[in-house]
């Protein structure tokens, strides 16, 4: 029997194999990014969040504590300056801002194994401390 | 009848150097991609938090260079082709917005050992945004 022509399946087969590792490091790459965008957004929301002290017992007493309603509100403020295309969620736990942000992209490549879309997600806490760092 | 021996190895060569070379060649800008959009997210996080912290709007300016300088750098790229924008609010002003943008362009044509020819290149780009120290002292 004639076995002309075998290797060029298996060199398709391997080709498929590597576009298959290809699409799934860009996909992969491009979640990464996403997250990192976030994990920023959510440094920078929680900071400008944690900047807000009760300014009346910071003079009044030299104490630092969170101003827990204007902080909230210094952080979604900060978050809509980025628009960074997530979901917010921030609340006040203890003495720090917590600020978790969810968002989703759309994939390159693993749409072809029925995953549309990739979920990401990044959390990031601040508190507000006395001195110079 | 003709002998096949050998064929296999001429289909082998023939169809692995078509396929598998762009594929090599795709992977390799891919991770170039990667590695710019790594950096310049890097140096403009590190840029906007140094900025935010500075004593006045010069000070900013010059940690922004140097955060960007060090960022690319550290993953091996080259500071002078890196694209920095930056902004600050009028007299720097406290609890303000202070927005970075670092661009860096990546050539998609390139060989071993020879580097890159004059070619079409994908643009990365890092923005980051930080609010200036409501409370950290200011230079008069």
């Amino acid at each position: 029997m004639s076995e002309r022509g075998q290797v060029t399946v298996f060199v398709a087969g391997m080709t498929l194999v590597v576009l298959a590792v290809v699409g799934v490091a860009v996909d992969a790459t491009r979640a990464f990014l996403f997250r990192r965008t976030l994990q920023n957004a959510a440094d920078a929301s929680a900071l400008a969040g944690a900047s807000e002290i009760d300014r009346a017992l910071y003079y009044g007493a030299d104490r630092v504590e969170l101003a827990e309603g204007s902080a909230v509100r210094a952080a979604r403020d900060w978050l809509a300056t980025r628009a960074v295309g997530a979901d917010a969620a921030i609340s006040i736990e203890g003495d720090e801002v917590e600020v978790v942000l969810r968002g989703s992209i759309p994939s390159t490549f693993l749409g072809v194994v029925g995953i549309g879309e990739l979920t990401v997600a990044a959390e990031a806490r601040a508190a507000p401390i006395a001195g110079a760092p | 009848m003709r002998s096949e021996r050998g064929q296999a190895l001429v289909e082998a060569i023939v169809l692995g150097l078509l396929l598998i070379i762009p594929l090599v060649w795709l992977l390799t800008v891919l991770a170039d991609v990667h590695r710019s959009a790594l950096a310049v997210t890097a140096g403009a996080r590190d840029a906007g938090g140094r900025a935010a912290r500075a004593t006045s709007v010069g000070a900013a300016g010059r940690a922004v260079d140097a955060a960007v300088a060090e960022a690319l750098a550290g993953h091996g790229l080259d500071p002078s082709k890196a694209r920095v924008r930056w902004s600050a609010p009028p007299g720097f002003r406290r609890g303000g917005a202070v927005e970075v943008e670092v661009s860096y362009s990546v050539p998609v044509l390139g060989a071993p050992f020879l580097g890159s020819v004059s070619s079409p290149s994908v643009w990365v780009r890092g923005r980051h945004v930080a609010r200036i120290d409501l409370y950290r002292s200011r230079e008069p």
